[in-house]
């Protein structure tokens, strides 16, 4: 990867997949680029694994064990964001979950 | 002089929805469906209007029963979530949170009786997996490019008129009561009444006194979802005109100002269908997340600016990036072709963490029946403090509006007033040589920026009200309008400005530090502050603020 502050880190040229997609559609039919747009989304989105859940647990998983390891590592930094919602926890146990009925 | 003399239409209706938008079109469809008469006024065209005018990908939604789940623990979900920009302690009416999130599948059903698709080819509804809070699905994922005209064309099926290209000038009172506005029409400068028996505020939140995301200071904003050129808070200025009250406009939304702004949206860049982006120091070191404080230091240290990155997205997860781009901005495509920006190897700028909207828990205060405290006045989506949501808001105050007026007899307009907010709206044609209303825009902005913005004193905020005052008074009557479009913006810049000050007053109160809100003369959290809430409003013309107890949840929510 270029770095990110030179020129060249925004000089690549590309094409995002489904946009490619939508513009041969597009061109094919004579129609706008939204109407093409329509006719792609639920074809492309076919491709996607959407269902398999497991994969899907697998990916997300993996990220949000690298970000806690980050944030222990970090100690919130100066956020303190963890710390806040630890407060805020114990003050509704306190107060709102008090109240609670028929657990 | 009589009515039809000063103005040249008069339309009479039972309920006036200012603003066609998601939840105005929700509203209407549903109030329509009463038998009542319903009559939207917006200043663009519904078609492709207000923040989901280029569309939509996702939904936030909660189907009850969820295994596990109270609505008291998803409450406390949608507080945390708050806090971490807001900092600690309650900034909304927890109650109307919960009668959302309980009736989450009702609203549901009632989108999918008005024809709005929602399930995909299997015949189900896809929920975006761990989209903030891990297990729970609440997030659900819809192609809705087209979500603004389906819904204006629904409302209308159901009945509900639309004006469209008009603008409201301001609400109609009578003896304390809202009885309807003045409007005009933004093609052909018609001057209009209407007459209503309840007036809804539906105009979406406020942004247009700070910059927008994207640096183009010196127009309108182009941003369609957190800052889109709509969000010149019309239905907050009206309303705070007429009596209501605003609730905490000492506190803003905010988020990252993304360079060029290629992206579909901040939140989908977050969250990616539950893989969060990375964020990286311009040296590249990887860090968690930077909250307004945690930027400062990081700036401080001359790490800044930062980058983020989503080149760890495996390639399935990057396609559903491209799904999303195409569902909620389709030219979003072309933006970042154009700047050569490929999400799958670059690193995207994150400029400062700045305030550029209030479009969290601000707006017209409202109880658990939408009612502001001026009477006949309603106001719901965005556009209300907290609570129920867009389309969900929407849908039940339209399902239950017909309650409030049954007893409500038929407005009475004064004449005079009528006559005044006239002179308003067409003060600008008559001025020469004048000022454009941008101009006097990016001036509010400047001041927000340079006097409130990230880190805040008293000296500061005293100069940024010094010279907004003198915005107003000096630059506000030589505002021109060579057209009645411009009567538009020179109404809408009149709005700003009202919100500005409010805004300004407010975070004067407001001597502390907490969440992202940095007094550098308060430095320290004042706990005798949690959960207060600061409330503003006129009273004979002049403006009050108090700070009161957010309250708290309600016994009857809190079943297990």
């Amino acid at each position: 990867m270029a770095e990110p502050t030179s020129d060249k880190h925004y000089e690549t040229n590309f094409e995002f997949p489904m946009w490619k997609l939508i513009k041969q559609r597009a061109e094919e039919k004579d129609i706008s680029y939204l109407a093409a747009s329509a006719e792609i989304i639920p074809e492309y989105a076919k491709t996607i694994r959407y269902r398999d859940t497991e994969f899907e647990a697998q990916a997300i998983t993996k990220r949000a064990e690298e970000l806690n390891a980050l944030f222990q590592k970090e100690g919130m930094g100066a956020s303190n964001i963890k710390e806040l919602l630890d407060e805020y926890t114990e003050e509704l146990k306190r107060t709102r979950y008090a109240q609670e009925v028929d657990k | 002089m009589s009515l039809a003399k000063i103005a040249e239409k008069v339309t009479e209706t039972d309920i006036l929805i200012v603003g066609g938008g998601m939840g105005g079109c929700c509203l209407a469809a549903k109030a329509a469906e009463h038998g009542l008469d319903v009559t939207i006024v917006e200043k663009a065209n519904s078609q492709r209007s207000g923040s989901a005018a280029a569309g939509l990908d996702h939904q936030n939604v909660s189907h009850f029963p969820i295994p596990g789940v109270s609505v008291s623990d998803l409450v406390a979900k949608f507080e945390n979530r708050q806090m971490v920009i807001q900092g600690y302690g309650r900034w909304e009416d927890p109650n109307l949170t919960a009668i959302a999130l309980e009736r989450g599948l009702w609203g549901t059903e009632q989108l999918e009786k008005l024809g709005i698709p929602m399930r995909w080819d299997n015949g189900e509804w896809y929920f975006i997996p761990g989209a903030w809070w891990e297990n729970v699905r609440m997030v659900m994922r819809v192609h809705w490019q087209n979500i603004k005209p389906m819904l204006s064309d629904a409302a209308k099926k159901k009945g509900a008129k639309i004006i469209e290209r008009t603008m409201i000038v301001d609400l109609l009172t009578n003896n304390g009561r809202v009885v309807g506005a003045t409007a005009v029409n933004t093609r052909t400068g018609e001057f209009s009444v209407i007459k209503a028996k309840a007036t809804i505020i539906a105009t979406g939140h406020f942004a247009r006194c700070y910059e927008p995301e994207t640096p183009s200071f010196y127009k309108y904003k182009l941003r369609y979802h957190w800052c889109p050129a709509s969000a010149s808070g019309d239905g907050w200025a009206m309303s705070y005109r007429a009596g209501a009250e605003l609730a905490n406009m000492d506190v803003n939304g905010w988020a990252f100002r993304i360079r060029d702004d290629p992206t579909i949206s901040f939140g989908n860049f977050t969250w990616n269908d539950g893989i969060t982006c990375k964020y990286y120091t311009w040296d590249g070191q990887e860090i968690g997340y930077a909250t307004a404080p945690k930027y400062t230091e990081l700036e401080r240290q001359g790490k800044t600016p930062l980058y983020n990155s989503l080149d760890h997205l495996p390639a399935d997860f990057h396609k559903r990036i491209e799904i999303a781009y195409a569902d909620e901005r389709l030219v979003s495509y072309k933006i970042a072709e154009d700047r050569g920006f490929d999400p799958k190897t670059h690193r995207y700028e994150m400029m400062a963490n700045k305030p550029h909207n209030f479009a969290g828990p601000q707006g017209v205060n409202i109880d658990d029946d939408s009612r502001t405290i001026t009477d006949g006045l309603f106001a719901t989506g965005k556009c209300a403090a907290g609570g129920f949501g867009v389309t969900f808001g929407g849908l039940w105050l339209g399902d239950n509006i017909h309650k409030h007026i049954s007893n409500t007899p038929d407005p009475t307009i004064d004449e005079g007033q009528v006559e005044e907010q006239k002179e308003i709206a067409f003060r600008p044609t008559k001025v020469k040589d004048g000022t454009h209303p941008m101009e006097l825009e990016s001036a509010v902005r400047y001041t927000c920026e340079r006097y409130v913005s990230q880190h805040k004193s008293e000296g500061k905020l005293r100069e940024g009200i010094r010279r907004l005052g003198s915005l107003k008074r000096e630059f506000l009557p030589k505002l021109e309008a060579k057209n009645p479009h411009y009567l538009m913006r020179a109404l809408e810049c009149r709005n700003v400005i009202d919100l500005a000050e409010v805004h300004i007053n407010a975070v004067l109160e407001r001597k502390e530090s907490r969440g992202n809100f940095i007094r550098m003369d308060y430095p320290e959290r004042d706990k005798a502050l949690d959960h207060m809430i600061t409330y503003q409003r006129l009273e004979k013309g002049k403006p009050v603020l108090e700070k009161r107890k957010a309250p708290d949840l309600r016994p009857e929510f809190m079943k297990k």
